[in-house]
């Protein structure tokens, strides 16, 4: 969930996505759901190369199709996010003990 | 799985690990995002011959095989001369780094 709610913060940030066919999508998120899916909004892509989204301008990308997700350095904190992840990470410790 | 909602009713290309894409309107979608389209058509991209598009009538998509859905700009599609266009296909999303 962690990831989750780290893309949630970035929503209305400006941000590039990988795709694992190599198409890089440029484009403002609009939102993620647990899947990681994703939705961005006037997107520009090499459409030259990829005339296949001509005419396209919000697009809905399946989280399993991506491979990277390229930001920008100032919208991360990096502590915020360490901190979380050790939350998170002594969480589900936590969890695991006290299923046994 | 909001994400398709607000995109019901409307024309959408729909982007396939395959590298396919099919156009068509948005009839319904599942949990598992399988897809229905409607007046739908499958546009084939070459480098020898222009676009060529192959009417499909209608169409279920597997959730699985979806790389994309994008919301189509009615008069920017109009706009583009698919005739004209020449481009290679789209690479499989599948084992996306395996070195052939």
């Amino acid at each position: 969930m962690l990831f989750f709610s780290f893309f949630k913060t970035l929503v209305d940030q400006e941000i590039t996505v990988e795709l694992k066919n190599d198409i890089q999508i440029v484009g403002t998120l609009l939102s993620v759901d647990q899947y990681l899916n994703l939705k961005l909004d006037n997107i520009q892509v090499d459409t030259e190369k990829y005339p296949q989204f001509l005419a396209l301008k919000s697009i809905f990308l399946r989280g399993t199709n991506i491979r990277y997700i390229h930001l920008n350095p100032s919208t991360v904190d990096t502590n915020l996010l360490q901190d979380a992840s050790r939350r998170e990470a002594m969480a589900s410790a936590g969890e695991k003990i006290a299923g046994r | 799985m909001s994400g398709l909602k607000e995109y019901l009713g409307d024309r959408v290309k729909v982007l396939t690990s395959d590298g396919r894409l099919f156009i068509g309107l948005l009839e319904g979608y599942d949990q598992n995002m399988n897809i229905v389209l409607t007046k739908s058509e499958e546009l084939i991209f070459s480098m020898d011959k222009p676009t060529i598009r192959k009417n499909t009538s209608g169409i279920l998509i597997r959730g699985d095989d979806i790389v994309s859905v994008g919301m189509i700009d009615e008069d920017l599609e109009k706009s583009v001369e698919y005739n004209k266009i020449f481009a290679t296909n789209l690479k499989t999303t599948k084992r996306s780094f395996k070195i052939k």
